[in-house]
């Protein structure tokens, strides 16, 4: 079993003062794998929606994404994540959707977004 | 005891009639379009992408612009593309449209019949409208694998933290791991394994900033290694269903070195319980017209039974038959006529089969096949074989 490694850069500027900023991630394609979220070197939620704090608590850091999935679709060796930021009750702003294709069935793809805050 | 020894082997090999032996005639072919040239193509292309469609259906013409022979096209529309917004929800419940698109499948084959010389192209579909539900063991099985990637997920977020002033050590990154996994409630057997793991490496790395990375990447390696097995087991479950399945089929068989004539037609349908995976009972209609010499119809409804085991399989199938045949005669004039024939017929047969050991199995098959307007037989069999892999590293399947 193969891994693939897909690393992916964007950024984020917090919208608001006031409003928690809550990540969450979107696994596609049929597929299912686990994502941890770590805001800075701090490990803050794995496999459900993050609450990363307010503008002040993240400003100047980096939010790690990283998804792992195990293609086990015999249909396909697709692979997709979105990622979801959203600030009080305000739409959310997507990241994505991230494709890759893992080379043969039942290989790891391992997705490591970096969302920088600045 | 020597004579009852010769009788018994003479009874497993010397078999009278085989065309009965398939273990259900009530299925939907898995390839409608190989299925209805009887004739599986020496190379299938089963794309999984657009791209790779597009390579097959290139590689498919020889340098003369003519299509290669005994070649065999499989191809789901639905999965040529990705579907970022197909959750694991969706794709294991779907709704009847849902499940119609990620089951509908296409296959195309071109062959040459070697006793005709005749060259026949087959075109076929394949969908379902009800899929069952997603069985129990997947759930325990796909919360396992979750618990394992979520280890690698946090192994690979530490890796992208490792910096000289708050993970600056091989030990620093595992116990920050180990802090992650604790937080969520990860097995403490897990845990263990994990550490385990990172001890039997260690000491292949330093710990310096590069080395600590390469050092976690390894770790991933082990453990990703670690849950192939599983992952297999959870792929192989997503398949099992139970419940009710509802599934349609058809193709159509063309005769290309003869004005592209119709040959074959078939349209299959079958409506199935499945008590667990492993056991069901089937409801089948099938539509078969057959263009060779003579022109046949045959309409078939059956039902079945299937029971699968590690160690046995049972099954019993009832098939009624009413076929309709055109058959070249002369009347009592001595001219030529189509003899219409116009018959009832079915098919009762049960299969069982015992595994002995993992390398032997025995088969008995008795029942009665259908009658044919072409052949005159009485149409009873039984069977009585045996199964054995003498060379072969996998155990013998009955499953």
């Amino acid at each position: 079993m193969a891994t693939k490694l897909v690393e992916l850069n964007e950024t984020y500027l917090p919208k608001t003062n006031d409003k928690d900023i809550i990540v969450d991630i979107k696994i596609g394609d049929g597929q299912e794998g686990s994502y941890s979220i770590f805001l800075g070197s701090e490990f803050i939620e794995a496999n459900a929606p993050a609450n990363l704090g307010k503008k002040k608590h993240i400003i100047g850091k980096t939010t790690i994404i990283s998804v792992t999935i195990v293609d086990q679709l015999q249909e396909t060796n697709m692979t997709s994540i979105t990622a979801f930021v959203t600030e009080g009750s305000g739409k959310a702003k997507k990241y994505g959707p991230y494709k890759a294709e893992a080379e043969n069935h039942l290989d790891t793809v391992i997705y490591t977004l970096k969302l920088l805050h600045q | 005891m020597k004579r009852f020894i010769v009788i018994l082997i003479s009874v497993c090999f010397i078999v009278k009639d085989l065309h009965a032996q398939d273990i259900s005639k009530l299925t939907v072919p898995t390839s409608p379009a190989f299925s209805i040239l009887n004739f599986e193509p020496s190379a299938i292309m089963r794309p999984t992408n657009a791209k790779s469609l597009a390579t097959d259906v290139l590689n498919s013409f020889d340098k003369d612009g003519k299509l290669k022979l005994n070649l065999g096209l499989e191809v789901a529309p639905y999965w040529l593309s990705s579907h970022p917004n197909l959750t694991r929800a969706q794709y294991l419940q779907p709704n009847m449209g849902q499940t119609f698109l990620q089951s509908l499948s296409m296959s195309a084959a071109l062959v040459k019949d070697s006793a005709s010389g005749n060259n026949k192209l087959s075109a076929g579909f394949r969908f379902k409208l009800y899929n069952g539900e997603p069985v129990k063991a997947l759930e325990i099985a796909s919360a396992e694998l979750k618990f394992r990637t979520t280890v690698v997920s946090i192994i690979n977020g530490i890796k992208n933290v490792v910096d000289a002033n708050t993970i600056n050590t091989k030990q620093k990154a595992i116990d920050a791991i180990e802090k992650a996994l604790v937080t969520k409630n990860i097995a403490k057997a897990i845990i263990d394994k994990l550490k385990k793991d990172a001890a039997s490496i260690s000491a292949d790395y330093t710990d310096a900033m590069a080395d600590i990375k390469l050092f976690l990447d390894k770790l991933i390696a082990v453990r990703v290694d670690g849950y192939a097995e599983l992952a297999k087991t959870v792929s192989n479950l997503l398949y099992e269903r139970k419940g009710f399945v509802l599934e349609f089929a058809g193709a159509s068989g063309f005769n290309t070195s003869n004005k592209n004539s119709v040959e074959k037609i078939g349209f299959w349908g079958t409506a199935s319980y499945f008590v667990s995976s492993d056991d069901l009972f089937t409801l089948t209609g099938r539509y078969m017209f057959k263009n060779a010499d003579t022109a046949s119809n045959n309409i078939d409804i059956g039902l079945g039974f299937l029971k699968k085991n590690d160690q046995y399989n049972i099954s019993v199938e009832y098939m009624a038959r009413f076929y309709s045949a055109q058959i070249e005669d002369i009347n009592i004039s001595n001219q030529p006529i189509k003899r219409v024939e116009k018959q009832f017929t079915y098919r009762l047969a049960a299969q069982a089969s015992y595994a002995i050991s993992k390398d032997v199995s025995v088969n008995l098959s008795l029942g009665k096949d259908f009658d044919s307007p072409f052949i005159s037989r009485s149409g009873f069999f039984s069977i009585l074989g045996v199964n054995y892999s003498i060379f072969s590293k996998e155990p013998l399947k009955l499953k």
